[in-house]
Order: C-alpha cells, then structure tokens, then sequence
C-alpha cells in the first residue's frame, strides 16, 4: 500500500513539473519588457500618435466597423449564429484532482508518513423542471490512506462521498425552499465559526484538500423567507450532523484520558446520537441590511459538533448545545469589518461542575479585511481577533480530575491572513496564520496556486503546527505537521 | 480560501464595473440615440461638452441592460485564457428628474489644501442647508474649487439653481477677497449617472469560477456595496474596493477602465479637431495617485464614442492603447460591441466582446437581492 502511494505522489509532482515545464517552454522565452519593441508605430520614443497635430483634416485612428463614415449605421440585433454562453437544460461541469500530503517528521501513533494520497473525481450535475433546480454533486475517490471504512456517506469515507443532492425551488413569493444533501454556510468569520453551526470537515482542512472541503454536507430542509422588515432563514437536520472531526485514524490528537498524545492506537469511536427526527438539529437566522449594514441574529439547538463530552461508560459522546448569537458586518476605512458573537449554553452542564461536559462559553470575533493598494497591487490583507471565553471556569477547575491539562478561562486567537496575486492574477500566494498567546501554539497555512490555463491549476502548501504544550487546540496537531502537492483539471 | 476567497475576489472587483462598459447599459431612458440635450458633434464644442458627452455615451446610456461579455486574454507568451460572463445592470432612479448645479471658485496660487479650507468648505457648509439639495461633492484642486450639488427628484431646476446660488453668494464674504465671485450653473445633459446603480454579474467560464455570482451596489458619495457568492462553499463574502488601477479579471482593463474614470480626476484640453474626432488630452490632477502621466483619447464626433485612448507613463512614453475594434447601434444607442486593451511593453492584450446586448429590459428591482445569489435569475440571464 506504502507503495502505491508513493507512487501516486511521484506521479503528481511529476506531472506537475512537467506541466510547469511545459508551460514555460512554449513558443520560447520572451524578451523582458523593455527590450523589445514589437510594433514600430508603437516606439518607446514619446511621439504623438499619427495624426495628432496634423492640419489634414481627418486624421486619426482607423473608424471601427459599424463607424464608416457617411454610411448609416443600421440597427443591427445579434446575428442568430453567435455562439451564446448557455445554461443548458442539463449543466455538467467537475473535475480531476490528484493530491498527495507527507509528515515533515514522523508520529510515533501514525504507521503512515503520507496524510494525503488521492484522485478524486467530482462530477456536478444540475437541470431545471417547472421552476424546480435539482443539484447531484458526487465526488469518487481513490484514497491510498486506509480508514479501515466501508463507504459512509454520513462520515464522508469510503470510495465515494455524497457532497450535494438537492432540490430547490419557491412556492411562495417570498419563500425558497432547498431540501436534501447541500452544503450551508453562514456568519461573519473568515476560517472560524461562532453562529455557524452546519458541519465542518476539519481533517480535510489539515491535510491541505481544496478549501472548499471544509464544509461537509447536512441533509436537510432549508427555508429562506423574505420580508421587507426582517429575512428568516430556518435549517431543519432531522438527523444529527457531526463535524468530520479528528479521530486520530490519520490524524494524531490529544487524548485526556490518556494524558497524552494519541493515533491510531486509541481512535476516537464516538457515541453518536443518530435517531432521525429525534436527534435532530435546529439552526435559525434573522437578518436585514440598512444602509449597508448587515445585521444578524443566530439561534441554534442541537449539539456539540464534536464529541467533547464523555459518557458513564468512558466514551465520547455529543453533549447538547444552544448557541445563540449576533453578528453585524459592513464598510469600514475602506475595506471590510465584522464583529460576531454567540453565547454557548452547555445544556448538559450549566452550572460548569460537570467534568465530562463541557462549560458554557461566550465567543468573540472582530475581523477587518481589506486591500492594500499603498503597499503593493493585488494584495489582500485580513486580520481577526477570536475569544473563547469559558463561563464558570472556577467550578471547571475545581471538579477537574488529577492531573487534567487544565484549559484557561480564556482563549485567544489571533489569525492574519495575507495574499498576493502575481502573473496576471494566475498565481496566487497566500499565508494564512492562527496564532494563540494564551495556548501557546500557532497554525500556518502557506500555500501556493497557478492557473497553467483555464483547465489546469496546480497547487501547492503546507500545515504547520506549533505549539509549547502537547494539549493545546493547535499545539496536540504538532505532529500533523505536513506538506502537499495537488493537480487539477477542470471542465 | 484561496481560489474562492482571493482569486475571486478580486475577479468580482474588477468585473462589476465591467458592466458599465456593457454599451448603453447606462444612461438615457430617452430610447433614441440622441439624448436630451445632446448637442452636434460636427460643429464645434467646448471641451467640456466633448468631455460630458464623452463620459455620458462611454458609461450612461439605457436605463437598465443585459449583455453577454467574453473576455480573451491573451498574455506576453501568447497563452490566451477566456472569461464569460453576463451582466445584468438597472438604474435606482431610471427616471429621477434631479437638476443638478456646478459651483465653482477660483483662486489664484493656492495650493490644493488653502482651497479645501478656505473655499470647498466654507460652500459646503452653506449648500448642506439649501432646500431640496439631495447630496454634493466637491474636488479641491490648486486654485479652483468645483462642487457639484444634486437637487431632490422633481425639484424645478430654475428654482434650485436661484436657491443654489443665493446660498454661495451669501458666504462671499466668508471667502478670502482674492477669490473670484462664485459661479453657479446647471449641468446640462442626462442625468442618469447622478443616480444609484445595481449590478448582477454571473459568471461562466472558466470552470473554476462557473456559477459564482458579483452583486454591486454602487453608491453616489460613498463606497459601493459588494458581495460574492460561492456555490461550494454556500458562502457570501462581502468584498472591500480600495484597490482601482489593478487588473479586471486577470485581463489588461483596469477596474477603472471599466468603471470609469471619474471626469474630476483630469484636466481636459481639446488639443485638436479635425473632420472625424475630437482629440482630447487628459492630465491628472493627482499625479501620484496613478500610474500614467497622461492619456490621449479619439473621440468620434458625430457618436463621441471613443475609438482610441493611448496611455503614457510619466517620462511621455506610450504603454497602453484602448482601441474600439466594432461598434453596433443597438435599440438607437450606439454600442462599442468589440474592443481591445493592448500592454504595448509586452504585446499582451485583451480582447473584450459583447453579445445578446439589450438596453431598457424590465428587470426587478429584487433580483438585485442577496436573496438572487443563492439563485441566479435564469429568467433574466437567459438561456
């Protein structure tokens, strides 16, 4: 299997490089700019253009078609053999990736130095009947990293992962309805999440899958309604929806019971509340712009999205959670500033005496971006303060059992996020960091993307980890530590 | 998020304006070619009546519009990358009946800063309270003081100009004895683009960037609104734009070719007129705030469609032309349908074609929603 892998990573940097190559190599290298002068009426000499200052009447630029002079310019429509971009009855687009990932340092709960080791096909089929939308998004793997899964659409493993199946449509003016397999998202942050309570794949975050794998599907009915005082959105999951969180079947983690690190040798096997209609999920959101800017009030009651709590029996289990919350986001010195809150109830443990559940919290976010045009063209710069602020964190330290790796009342995070588009926008650098002065620990996110054409794109980056303690929420990844390469054709 | 966040990011950025490019996606909800008060281009004008009219025919015709607009971007190695979108646009006001005055005061060797304190401030003051002004805004440059103050919808113009120019008379003696008496006139002309504009973008090709949505507000005084939807991620992110001469869409337009570059920004001289164009010569006034020293414009006389800009950087040099390639007169209004944008340094240029163009199509007000993000009017842009 080790080797199979291997090769498959040969075989993406090889192709890889062969593109980039390729791409270079075309028509031969070109003169750096300022040394040629392809056109001789376009010299570098500041001449006036070729009419300009000429007594001769009607001297000038060439007329465009459809400006001849003294010809009446019909009114012409479209000639009916243009081709026209269309949305054709059955939309079919996906892709082809290939992606590989290494441990920059082995992990002593990992028989694997590889993270990441696949092809996946993404097929994305969409078609419109009676004002009805369906959407069937289908991605087929080949993964050289065992999970040890027969195919679970719930859990995203095995051979093919369900990302999208739905139908949307209006029934009523001011209502959308959406139902089935989708992905949802909402809330001010950028790469970290208060209100928004709809699953996340953290894994496929760490690992460096394309960004858009952060988000895992619910299955659910959403409604959207819009009135002119206040838009409602409600999300109905009768079926808990869990993030894809860190097992330590690829990933190693921070186990407390064993006080230690821990992988493959103590995967985590959460009790997961799955009865349809009565482990369910409600999430609500009421939201309105005026002038600009854009209100937001967030309900949700379900559960903890990871298994942080701990049965009678010493298992993991989804404790309950309420989360309610606001958020407010507009223009601010020329770029963009959000503020979010949310007040975690820990239903279970509302008094904070409960060691195995837990406490309730209180969660911050301030984030501004903007553009930076004084500092260099196609850069983007994004900063955010985060808090987790934990509630009764007296009672938390009193109940905790012996020699628990205590966490701080209070959690800070600070993320910068920095990007720079060069090549006609075709490459893109990114850097984006979570930094922690209280837990001690910091995650970098350095990638890098190139568009070879309007088909190819290949990336490439790395997920660092740092921390002083193993415990902590980025410093137990440390070993996680990889780097990846990926290659994709789109259509 | 990288491809999502950034990358298209600033495709949207640079591609909402692209609309206004879109011919007679703006303007006169008068359907015939020749707006109100739009005067013969054969005989001879002022340079501020070839630069208004300029302005108007480049970026302001129709009320409402859709087109279909591919760009083929072709860079120094030869490499062409393609990019589809369509654009749908509609006027807040399409039949706002808002007069508008100009004032301005001149005053001899002062400095940008001596105008802004001692004149553009002092008027401002006295306008804010004159009824039935809707809003202003002012440039100071060394020795001139330009405001131009909008009157609400359906104020008589005659009236709001006496009123105007009660008001600035009133605050001579406030203004220092150097200063020139003020002057206050009606801006002729269309006043379309006074008003607040929506765009709805939704792109096509690439593949990478299919079905994102760029939804514009655009503003009048202060910054546009601008969102972005990405159907992956199910996500709206609002888009900041501090950031005006970088690349539209990777291509080599500039968001501000697109947009349109606000007329306040130059000097204008008509350097020569001969029997097919007015040939106008734009200076900025705030030379450090971009990247050319001057450009040169061919405007067609009897359209005052441009048919050739060239850009020269600050040592007189050409590097950029702007050529229109085809033009076709749609529903009355002539329409640059074929243009390219050529990087004269290193032969890279820029294609841009508009196709299925339409000016004064009914298009509501609500699909300008955040709610049409999640679902693209198929309706409107078509099949």
């Amino acid at each position: 299997m080790s080797n199979t892998k291997r090769w498959l990573a040969a075989m993406t940097v090889a192709s890889v490089a062969m593109l980039v190559t390729g791409a270079a190599g075309q028509d031969g290298p070109s003169l750096p700019p300022g040394l040629e002068q392809s056109d001789p009426n376009e010299s570098a000499n500041p001449t006036l253009p070729s009419g300009l200052g000429e007594d001769d009447g009607g001297s000038g630029p060439d007329l465009p078609s459809g400006l001849d002079e003294d010809t009446d310019t019909p009114d012409t429509t479209d000639a009916p053999g243009e081709e026209k971009p269309a949305l054709h009855w059955l939309d079919f687009s996906g892709f082809l990736d290939a992606r590989a990932g290494a441990r920059l340092q082995p992990d002593r709960y990992q028989d694997d130095d590889f993270t990441l080791g696949e092809v996946r096909l993404q097929t994305d089929l969409q078609t419109s009947w009676r004002g009805m939308t369906f959407k069937l998004v289908t991605d087929f793997m080949w993964d050289t990293i065992p999970d040890g899964h027969a195919v679970d659409l719930e859990r995203g493993e095995g051979w093919v992962d369900l990302r999208q199946a739905n139908v949307m449509f209006t029934p009523l003016d001011f209502m959308d309805l959406k139902v089935g397999r989708q992905i949802l998202t909402w809330g001010t942050g950028d790469q970290l999440f208060i209100n928004d309570q709809f699953p996340k794949d953290w894994q496929a975050f760490f690992i460096g899958r394309d960004v858009e794998y952060l988000k895992a599907p619910s299955d659910a009915i959403r409604i959207n309604t819009f009135t002119e005082w206040v838009n409602a959105d409600f999300v109905y999951t009768p079926q808990f929806d869990a993030d894809r969180y860190v097992t330590g079947q690829r990933l190693s983690y921070w186990n407390s019971s064993l006080g230690r690190r821990a992988g493959q040798d103590a995967v985590i096997d959460a009790d997961r509340p799955a009865s349809w209609f009565r482990d369910d999920e409600f999430a609500l959101r009421m939201h309105k712009t005026i002038d600009g800017i854009e209100l937001a009030g967030y309900g949700y009651w379900g559960y903890w999205k990871r298994p942080l709590g701990m049965n009678a029996a010493g298992r993991a289990y989804f404790p309950n959670l309420n989360v309610y919350g606001a958020s407010v986001r507009g223009q601010w010195a020329g770029g963009i500033a959000n503020v979010e809150a949310g007040y975690y109830d820990s239903v279970e443990d509302r008094n904070g005496d409960d060691p195995f559940v837990p406490n309730s919290e209180i969660r911050l976010l301030v984030g501004y971006e903007r553009d930076w045009p004084e500092l260099a063209d196609d850069l983007t710069i994004g900063v955010q303060y985060y808090l987790e602020w934990m509630m009764d964190h007296d009672e938390y330290r009193l109940n905790a059992p012996a020699g628990t790796r205590e966490a701080d009342r209070h959690r800070h995070v600070i993320t910068l996020r920095v990007t720079k588009l060069l090549m006609n926008q075709n490459l893109e650098l990114s850097l984006f960091t979570y930094f922690s002065p209280s837990d001690m620990d910091a995650y970098f996110r350095p990638s890098a993307s190139y568009k070879i054409d309007d088909h190819w794109t290949i990336d490439a980056g790395g997920n660092v980890f740092l921390g002083k303690y193993d415990h902590t929420f980025f410093g137990q990844l440390e070993r996680n530590t990889n780097v990846y390469v990926g290659l994709r054709y789109r259509w | 998020m990288k491809t999502l966040d950034n990358t298209f990011t600033r495709i949207l950025l640079t591609v909402l304006p692209a609309v206004t490019v879109v011919p007679g996606l703006a303007g006169a909800a008068d359907p015939n070619a020749q707006p109100t008060g739009m005067p013969d281009g054969t005989k001879d004008l002022t340079v501020d009546q070839v630069v208004h009219w300029t302005n108007f025919r480049s970026y302001y015709q129709g009320h409402t519009g859709r087109a279909n607009v591919q760009m083929d971007i072709v860079d120094d190695r030869g490499q062409k990358r393609t990019r589809r979108f369509t654009i749908l646009r509609r006027d807040d006001q399409p039949d706002a009946n808002a007069p508008i005055v100009r004032v301005a005061v001149t005053l001899t060797d002062s400095t940008a800063k001596q105008v802004k304190e001692s004149l553009t401030k002092k008027l401002e003051e006295a306008l804010k309270d004159v009824d039935g002004v809707e809003s202003m805004d002012s440039v100071s440059e060394p020795g001139r003081s330009t405001t131009r103050v909008v009157g609400k919808k359906d104020v008589k113009a005659e009236a709001f100009l006496k009123a105007v120019t009660k008001a600035v008379d009133g605050v001579r003696s406030d203004l220092p004895e150097a200063a020139s008496r003020p002057k206050s006139e009606l801006v002729e002309g269309d006043h379309a683009y006074t008003g607040e504009q929506k765009y709805y973008v939704y792109f096509r090709k690439p593949a990478d960037v299919a079905k994102t949505v760029f939804l514009v507000w655009k503003h009048i005084g202060k910054n546009d609104d601008r969102w972005m939807y990405f159907p992956n991620l199910d996500l709206v992110k609002r888009i900041s734009a501090a950031d005006k001469r970088t690349s539209f869409v990777g291509s080599h337009f500039l968001y501000e070719d697109v947009s349109g570059r606000s007329i306040d920004l130059d000097k204008h001289e008509l350097i020569d007129t001969n029997k097919t164009y007015f040939v106008l010569k734009n200076t900025p006034k705030n030379p450090n705030d971009v990247e050319f020293g001057h450009y040169v414009m061919y405007v067609h006389r009897k359209t005052f469609l441009v048919v050739q800009t060239t850009y020269y950087d600050k040592q007189g040099k050409a590097y950029r032309k702007y050529t229109a390639k085809g033009v076709k007169t749609i529903e009355g209004y002539p329409t640059v349908v074929k243009s390219q944008m050529k990087d004269l340094k290193t032969g890279g240029y820029t294609n841009l074609s508009y196709s299925d163009v339409d000016y004064n199509v009914a298009l509501p007000d609500d699909i300008f929603d955040k709610r049409y993000l999640r679902r693209p009017p198929r309706k409107y842009l078509g099949k």
